[in-house]
């Protein structure tokens, strides 16, 4: 019995360990790993919110504060904490080193180290409100976004953010996403949320939608066509750069979550109760499958080693001949 | 032996003639011998009144029994259960052994259950839960607010197109896992049971129910259909089954006890006369359990057994002695007071031990042990009147010409030509031999007994079968279905600011859940959590339009108080209706001791490392597991007094016995071998540690330690007659060897007999005990006499005067 105390310890130290350099040179308000952590954290149980590759390691986001990284394309995973306890709900990369991830409680951490170690950037202006995703947008460029209307941008690879303004003062829905697509940025959220940026994002305008409901993401997808997607299944397609929208049906009622466009051209939508919506025609149809579970995902990422879904159950590799059709 | 003419008193003409010893045995044994008319009438009458009270003896089994009332845990079980219990619910499966519960005819049946559930007698109708309940709806989130339904409609008939939209509402809600199976092949009713019979107002009997239950699966298990029943009523009905199922091997145990006896004395009359004294402290056991306010539970139902296993082993030394005597000539008055006299010292002092030793086990802190303990020394003392007393006084009645006794075909001297092979034993030349082998049993021990675990080993109810019906349902349940049955909750009590404070939507509070609930989650052996913090992370998903990145815990009170409200629709799940207690539901994987450590292991860990603050407090444990977690704790730290306990009292008695240090050691020793072997034998059989194991070494040792009493009586008192050592062994052997040996083997095969019980605490202990009995008698017969050629001087004892000794 006292073996399992031990273990108990030493996964605990090894959480407090992370990264002792970083915490050396650092001022305290830095690298700070969740404190009171006495578990080792099992990857098939933590809630994870989103995942993004940093050159061939993966990086996952979620539950108080924890990052998952993988460096066999999502086999194994280690656990590291964050200076934050909030969940964290977003993550995106630069290249394979510097990183950003954001979350609830207005928290926002940068890395420098591909995720090993976490810096808090304090975003005093908007807390304690809620961060739902960051986006890399290349050149030391990111925007993060969440609740309320509240969007930051930094050109400092994550180390300041300016506050900018969406489409009015008065707006202020809940963002899901921001979409690079040449060079336009689009932008989705709550309540039919579509506006677009010409320039990098400083300004937005107002796009009309065809949707009440919201939107919780959009993709290009290989012809370059637009895929917004979101609650209660719903999907929109424009294939003549968002100025019309056409629905596209699936048969179901389960909010879509998550997408990627595969390497080999396929649309991916994944969704609440284990929804995987697949489109091999650039989302003008999708077949629905489910996971034998049920159980939601909030994030797909396709690696070497397969497609790593990420969500109520972790991460794990998402395997298509297990998918079942209701 | 000093015996002296003497008259005796009264009008008895036979025992007139008898001569007594002049020490004080002889003289209680002339009073008894004298009055025996009047001591054998005032027996008879004892035994039918303390009859006729047995006869109201009920067996009962107490739920609060079987906990350590005085372990801090039992604190917090006690003071939440009302809140938190949980209701005593019924889960009955339905499973398609052919393919998915979207048939028709599945659905037609899970219909039929549900309505048979509804009206078994004692179920709280409203509580009843199926899909084809009015309580099971979907909800759903939708763009201008919550829309929600029936899962089944009211009209569904079962047609391809209903079937389909149940599968759509069912993935809507969230009852997959619940009541429906996750791979969609079984679905379940759950049902809360009253806890009064609505009709007499009585408490519900809970067998009743079981029995109800079971004709229902007789209904309706077949065509591919399986039904699978369990619940705290269900479990309760079958060990219930189960304990019933003991007379069974009480009346198999009495028949083969009494053809032994029969084979071995070879004469009905005493084994008539071995039988009644075996059957008597029995009686008078189960009469005075209601005088000291004890019952009868499905473990202390054992003693009985016991206590007839150990009367009849002395009941044969007493007859195998009298037989003796009139083999060499005494009628039936001389050989009874003979006798009598030989063996009122070592049997009573053997029955002393045996009391010493079952008390022992009362250190145990936990109430169903403690009866356990208390019937089973009751059971040993009153022996010490109906065997050492009422059996000579009846045997002194039997009438046997030395002639006749001669042609009575006993086997009391069949082992005498191996007793005489075996006294090299007691020289030096031969005794390491002996030792060396004991050494060796003792090594090979102690590196097997490393791997005896506390607790239980198995999965499903521990009291059961592994294999038995329930448990088989248990586990097609918990491994189709999202539910646990082995939960260990552990309660958050929050500090309330004033008296207008509700801790449960302040932020600080429900953070330290949320982390709690996390972290308990990654633990190996933890199967699912569900707490407060989980439910309002999930409702704050649902007013989010679900969207997955809003599964969180609010930040404001406001918000984190909507999500407790929806919490209070579900009754006192989540929390006290004052919020200032919070339970975790941790379910785990298996009730097995190396989980429920490891978990409670974590949970200290967390508290410690800053878990518990000055505004909440997580305090272990309520719920199935964390009563298993206290019974471990208190076995565990019980196990080492109770042995220690046991030795010391039981060297005690012999040092009182014997007056000789070396002598204890020599009867000391061997036990000690056996124990640690007995302790070997759990952990290779699996065999955990446990509330129903505990008492089995002191029980086995303290019936063990009769062997060796008898014999080495019997050998230093042929010693102090001037015998060596090695005679004295032998001699010892002749008068008790035999009987010893014949004992041993009745015994083993009485509680033997309980391997088959239907009850796997009562198998355990069978075996166990079994072993004891067989090996001790081994150990008091070889290694004994072998240490006593190391501690023992051939003149070690002998008295001035040497004599002769009597055969």
């Amino acid at each position: 019995m006292k073996n399992w105390f031990w273990s108990a310890c030493l996964a605990a130290a090894a959480l407090f360990g992370v990264a002792p350099g970083a915490a050396a040179e650092d001022p305290p308000a830095t690298t700070k790993p969740t404190l009171g952590t006495v578990v080792e954290i099992n990857p098939r149980r933590i809630y994870l919110m989103d995942a993004a590759r940093a050159g061939d390691r993966l990086v996952t986001v979620g539950e108080r504060g924890f990052v998952l990284l993988s460096d066999d394309g999502g086999k194994t995973w280690r656990a590291v904490g964050t200076p934050v306890n909030r969940a964290l709900t977003g993550v995106a990369f630069e290249d394979a080193k510097t990183g950003v991830a954001v979350g609830h409680g207005a928290s926002l951490v940068r890395t420098e180290d591909g995720g090993e170690t976490w810096t808090r950037i304090p975003m005093e202006e908007m807390e304690p409100e809620s961060l739902l995703g960051v986006v890399s947008l290349g050149g030391g460029r990111f925007a993060a976004y969440g609740a309320f209307g509240f969007y930051f941008d930094s050109s400092d690879a994550g180390k300041t953010w300016q506050r900018r303004m969406v489409i009015s003062e008065e707006f202020e829905a809940h963002l899901s996403q921001v979409l690079p697509a040449g060079n336009t940025l689009w932008l989705v959220g709550e309540a039919g949320t579509l506006a677009r940026s010409e320039d990098g994002g400083q300004t937005w305008t107002a796009v009309a939608s065809p949707y009440t409901g919201s939107f919780f993401g959009a993709l290009v997808a290989r012809d370059g066509s637009i895929i917004l997607y979101g609650m209660r299944g719903n999907i929109y397609r424009s294939a003549d750069g968002g100025t019309t929208w056409q629905p596209v049906e699936i048969a179901t009622t389960a909010s879509l979550n998550a997408g990627r466009v595969l390497a080999d051209g396929r649309i991916l939508l994944v969704g609440n109760a284990g929804l995987v919506a697949e489109s091999r025609d650039n989302g003008q149809t999708f077949d629905v499958k489910w996971s034998p579970e049920g159980r939601g995902y909030s994030g797909v990422v396709d690696t070497a080693a397969g497609l790593v879904v990420v969500g109520e159950q972790g991460a794990g590799f998402l395997d298509p001949s297990q998918l079942v059709t209701k | 032996m000093a015996n002296q003419s003497n008259t005796a008193a009264g009008g008895d003409q036979d025992i007139e003639r008898v001569e007594f010893q002049r020490d004080w045995i002889g003289r209680v044994a002339r009073w008894i011998f004298a009055n025996r008319r009047w001591l054998l009438i005032l027996n008879i009458l004892i035994t039918i009144v303390l009859g006729i009270m047995a006869s109201q003896l009920r067996v009962q089994a107490g739920f609060t029994k079987m906990i350590p009332l005085n372990h801090p845990y039992m604190a917090t079980f006690l003071e939440f259960q009302q809140d938190f219990g949980g209701a005593n619910k019924v889960l009955v499966a339905l499973r398609n052994e052919n393919g998915t519960i979207f048939e028709k005819e599945f659905m037609g049946q899970l219909r039929q259950v549900t309505e048979e559930v509804f009206y078994l007698k004692g179920v709280e109708r409203s509580s009843v839960t199926s899909l084809f309940t009015p309580n099971v709806r979907y909800n759903e989130v939708v763009e201008d607010g919550f829309r929600g339904g029936n899962i089944v409609s009211a009209d569904f008939a079962g047609t391809p197109e209903q079937l389909t939209q149940v599968r759509e509402n069912l993935l809507k809600s969230d009852w997959i896992g619940r009541i429906v199976a996750n791979d969609q092949t079984a679905a379940m009713i759950v049902a809360t049971l009253q806890e009064n019979d609505p009709e007499t107002g009585q408490r519900l009997d809970l067998q009743e129910v079981a029995k109800k239950l079971e004709e229902i699966r007789a209904k309706y298990e077949k065509d591919g259909t399986t039904v699978h029943i369990i619940g705290f009523a269900k479990a309760m009905g079958d060990i219930a089954e189960g304990a019933a199922g003991v007379l069974v091997f009480f009346g198999v145990a009495f028949i083969v006890t009494a053809i032994l006896l029969y084979w071995y004395s070879g004469s009905l009359v005493l084994t008539a006369l071995a039988l009644i004294c075996a059957i008597v402290p029995v009686i008078w056991l189960l009469g005075l359990l209601p005088v000291f306010g004890l019952g009868l539970d499905p473990m202390s139902i054992l003693v009985p057994f016991l206590i007839f296993s150990i009367a009849v082993s002395h009941a044969v030394q007493m007859t195998n002695a009298w037989k003796l005597e009139t083999l060499h000539g005494a009628d039936g008055v001389t050989a009874s007071t003979h006798s009598f006299q030989k063996l009122f010292i070592p049997g009573a002092t053997a029955l002393l031990a045996n009391a010493f030793g079952f008390m022992v086990i009362a250190f145990v802190d936990i109430e169903i042990v403690r009866e356990l303990a208390y019937t089973a020394t009751i059971g040993v003392t009153v022996m010490i009147i109906t065997n050492k007393v009422l059996l000579p006084i009846l045997m002194s009645y039997y009438k046997v010409p030395p002639e006749a006794a001669k042609k009575l075909s006993g086997k009391e001297t069949a082992g005498d030509w191996l007793w005489e092979k075996l006294g090299p034993l007691a020289t030096k030349q031969t005794a390491w031999i002996a030792i060396l082998v004991g050494l060796v049993l003792l090594a090979f021990g102690i590196s097997q007994a490393r791997h005896l675990h506390i607790g239980d080993l198995g999965k499903g109810v521990p009291e059961l079968q592994p294999d038995a019906r329930y448990n088989q349902d248990v586990e097609m349940i918990t491994s189709h279905f999202a539910i646990g049955v082995d939960n260990l909750q552990v309660i958050a009590v929050a500090k309330a600011l004033d008296d207008e404070d509700s801790p449960c939507v302040d932020r600080a509070v429900m953070e330290k859940i949320e982390d709690f609930e996390f972290q308990m989650r990654q633990v190996e052996g933890v199967a699912t959590v569900r707490s407060l913090a989980g439910f309002v992370q999930n409702m704050t998903q649902m007013f989010a339009e679900t969207y997955s990145r809003w599964r969180m815990l609010p930040e404001s009170r406001a918000q984190i108080a909507q999500g407790v409200g929806y919490a209070t629709r579900l009754g006192t799940e989540f929390m006290d209706s004052r919020c200032t207690a919070i339970p975790i539901n941790i379910y785990t994987v298996d009730h097995q001791a190396t989980t429920i450590s490891h978990i409670v292991e974590q949970i200290k860990a967390f508290k410690e490392a800053g878990g518990d603050t000055d505004r909440v407090t997580f305090q272990l444990a309520s719920g199935n597991v964390g009563v298993m977690a206290a019974t471990n704790e208190a076995v565990h730290a019980a196990d080492k007094w109770v042995n220690l306990a046991l030795f010391f009292s039981v060297a005690v008695l012999c040092m009182l016995t014997f007056r000789s240090l070396r002598l204890t050691l020599c009867v000391i020793l061997p036990l000690a071998l056996v124990t640690v072997l007995c302790n070997a034998l759990m952990a290779m059989l699996g065999i955990g540690l446990k509330v129903n194991t505990l008492p089995v070494v002191a029980l086995g040792v303290g019936v063990g330690v009769d062997y060796g009493i008898y014999l080495f009586e019997r050998m230093k008192h042929e010693m102090q007659h001037g015998m060596s050592l090695r005679d004295a062994y032998v001699e010892a052997l002749k008068q008790r060897g035999t009987a010893s040996l014949f004992t041993a083997i009745t015994m083993t095969i009485s509680v033997g007999t309980w391997y088959f019980s239907a009850l796997k605490f009562q198998a355990d202990m069978g075996i166990l005990l079994a072993f004891m009995f067989l090996v001790n008698v081994f150990g008091a017969i070889l290694l004994a006499p072998a240490l006593a050629a190391y501690f023992v001087r051939d003149d070690q004892f002998r008295t001035d005067k040497p004599k002769a000794a009597h055969a």
